[in-house]
């Protein structure tokens, strides 16, 4: 076998202008490949991120049968905030924190104009735990202290010119079904990265959210953090099994199933591109492979005089050609490597999802060692199918054609 | 017994939808030990009647009795086996294997049937010195001169200690005093160490060195005289 290896190492350095040329197709190919996927990945887990750590936690209980009514957001489903299971929530092994919230609907009057809202209200304290990524697209974030202040869509305070300080009044029906209303300041706005977020988002903290809609003690939901991802589903089970039927548990690719449909759908186009220029190395291999069975012919005549057989022909293009993939993809997982460290070291990239006035997320791109396997095995494969054709038509050859041959 | 025993073997080239026949029924014997040449002009056979005792094509009829044993009709895998141990090659054109060294051209038929590369070494050396290459042992064919790459070929075909060697027109692409070295060293592998050695040529200086001197003409040997008749026959008085 050594023999063979040798001799196709050094046909490999012999031919060093094509060699290069399927190098480079190779190690465009793999490294094109690797970065893309690591550059998904990288966007997937920072959306991901942001929803899971900035928006809703790793997971929500609400009342049975509120997330079926979710679009009305019905106050009647309350859970109180005194209820001895949910302090055994906390002491899952798995869960860091959970944060009580209120969500409903409101009016957002500013005089004479109204505009309907979609209000969360957050306790600031213990948000702070379950969502360390609340405040990050939030100029002005709300304290513990801000009792009568709110947080508004950027693209909303826009539209009705509102300047923070400003004074709102926001109108909402009580759990009791009597309309109220509170006097609310501008404090920050809400540029949110994330398109699939309302635009009419509402931030106010939870005490005067309670006032509002006369519900002291009360909330619509618990946001939960875990420790480790990984174990969600485990951690959502165990909390299913603890809270029982007056409960339901939603961990977040429930409760967002867009965000996992969109990472689905950008690994899947990325894949098929990275697939296309996997393809485009395949195809130089195959095509420089085959030149050079026709320019070696009288030297295949050779090696089949001094006894070669026909399946070791056929074996040595084949190894020429993986050992050219083995060579032109390691570089191109250096090369991809090195440009993903780079970003790395720098903190990521930033994305604009939104439009103009958003700001956009950061994406730290990332090398998955499964995709990195899968890139290199595709590449390592794809090069020796490509090379089962020209290595046919090398080990099919006449020794006495092949020997007459230039 | 002769090394060699052909009997009736006749061999057509298909050219488009016409059988060029180049071979016409040939029968022949070598023994062991022979320094023989197939002599005959452009397109007589030669190549053909070679390459079909060197295995690297088939007959369409006749018998091939190579020590004995029947080798018409072998499969090609066969053939390549019974080649790489029994028959070695030397060409006009050289043909060496560009990316290996000379030592790496010599061992390797010795290596493609698998034998310990280390035991092998100094068998590859020898025969390296035997033909005056141990000064060149690490360089590549490009490196080297005809005369010095025919060297190769002649040790490449001679350290599977073959039954015969076969060389079609080995001077052909030589100068006149290369190709009297050539000769020589090979007439002297041949009287040392009894090997046998079936040319093809149509150059004097090798039959002039031949034992034994087969003509042939259209595709039949023309008669089996012997050396000192062809030679008189072909250049009309024997040297010396
Ligand atoms: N591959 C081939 N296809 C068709 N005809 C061939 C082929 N090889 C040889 N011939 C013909 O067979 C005859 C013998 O050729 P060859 O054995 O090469 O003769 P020599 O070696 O004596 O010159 C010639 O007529 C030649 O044209
Ligand atoms: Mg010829």
């Amino acid at each position: 076998m050594w023999t063979f290896l040798r001799l196709a190492l050094r046909n490999v350095t012999r031919a060093k202008a094509r060699s290069a040329i399927t190098l480079a197709a190779l190690f465009f190919g793999a490294g094109m490949s690797l970065f893309l996927q690591a550059f998904v990945i990288g966007v997937g887990e920072s959306l991901i991120d942001d929803t899971v750590e900035g928006r809703i936690g790793a997971f929500q209980v609400h009342r049975a049968g509120y997330y079926e009514k979710r679009d009305r957001q019905p106050l009647a489903l309350d859970i109180r905030q005194d209820d001895v299971r949910l302090s055994r929530l906390a002491a899952l092994p798995n869960v860091k924190a959970v944060t009580p919230r209120l969500t409903f609907n409101a009016l957002l009057t500013t005089g004479a104009r109204a505009t309907a809202v979609s209000v969360t209200a957050v306790d600031v304290e213990s948000q702070a735990q379950v969502l360390p990524r609340a405040w990050q697209y939030v100029d002005h974030p709300l304290t513990a202290q801000d009792e009568g202040q709110f947080v508004l869509g950027m693209e909303l305070s826009r539209a009705l010119g509102l300047q923070p300080g400003a004074t709102l009044m926001l109108q909402a029906q009580t759990q009791a079904k009597r309309e109220n209303a509170l006097d609310v300041e501008l404090r920050g706005t809400l540029g949110g990265a994330n398109p699939l977020e309302s635009k009419r988002a509402v931030v106010l903290p939870l005490r005067h959210a309670q006032k509002l809609l006369g519900m002291d003690g009360k909330v619509t939901e618990l946001a939960v953090q875990v420790k480790d991802r990984q174990q969600l589903d485990a951690t959502v089970q165990a909390a299913r099994e603890l809270l029982g039927s007056d409960f339901e548990v939603h961990a977040w690719h429930e409760l967002r199933p867009a965000i996992k449909d969109v990472t689905f759908v950008q690994r899947a186009i990325l894949s098929f591109v990275s697939f296309i220029f996997l393809v485009i190395a395949i195809f130089g291999v195959a095509n420089t492979l085959l030149m050079s069975v026709m320019e070696r012919t009288k030297e295949i005549g050779t090696l089949l005089a001094v006894g070669m057989k026909r399946g070791q022909v056929a074996l040595l293009f084949v190894l020429e050609a993986l050992a050219q993939a083995v060579l032109g993809s390691a570089l191109g997982l250096l090369a991809a490597w090195l440009v993903v460290s780079l970003f790395v070291m720098r903190g990521g990239f930033e994305l604009s999802l939104g439009g103009e006035g958003t700001s956009g997320f950061t994406v730290v791109p990332r090398l998955l060692p499964q995709y990195v396997g899968l890139v290199l095995g595709a590449t390592w494969v794809g090069s020796v199918l490509a090379a089962l054709y020209p290595a046919y038509r090398a080990g099919k050859l006449r020794p006495v054609e092949a020997l007459a041959s230039n | 017994m002769s090394l060699i025993k052909l009997q009736g073997i006749t061999k057509a080239y298909q050219l488009g939808k016409t059988q060029v026949p180049a071979l016409k029924g040939i029968d022949l014997a070598v023994e062991r030990g022979e320094f023989a040449v197939v002599m005959g002009p452009s397109g007589s056979g030669k190549t053909t009647l070679l390459n079909i005792i060197g295995l690297l094509d088939r007959a369409d009829a006749g018998s091939y009795l190579l020590d004995g044993e029947e080798l018409a009709g072998r499969d090609f895998n066969e053939m390549a086996g019974l080649r790489n141990k029994k028959i070695g090659f030397i060409f006009q054109s050289f043909n060496l294997i560009p990316v290996l060294n000379v030592i790496e051209n010599i061992e390797f038929p010795c290596l493609l049937r698998r034998e310990d590369k280390k035991l092998l070494r100094a068998r590859v050396e020898r025969v390296a010195e035997h033909v005056g290459l141990s000064h060149v042992l690490a360089h590549k064919p490009d490196e080297l001169s005809g005369g010095q790459r025919q060297r190769v070929a002649i040790a490449r075909a001679l350290v599977t200690e073959p039954e015969i060697v076969l060389a079609d027109e080995p001077t052909a692409n030589l100068d006149s005093a290369t190709s009297e070295q050539i000769l020589d060293l090979m007439q002297r592998l041949n009287a040392d160490s009894g090997v046998t050695f079936l040319f093809s040529t149509h150059d004097p200086r090798v039959m002039r060195r031949a034992k034994r001197v087969v003509q042939i003409a259209d595709g039949r040997l023309v008669d089996g005289q012997d050396a000192a008749a062809a030679n008189v026959a072909v250049l009309g008085a024997p040297p010396h």
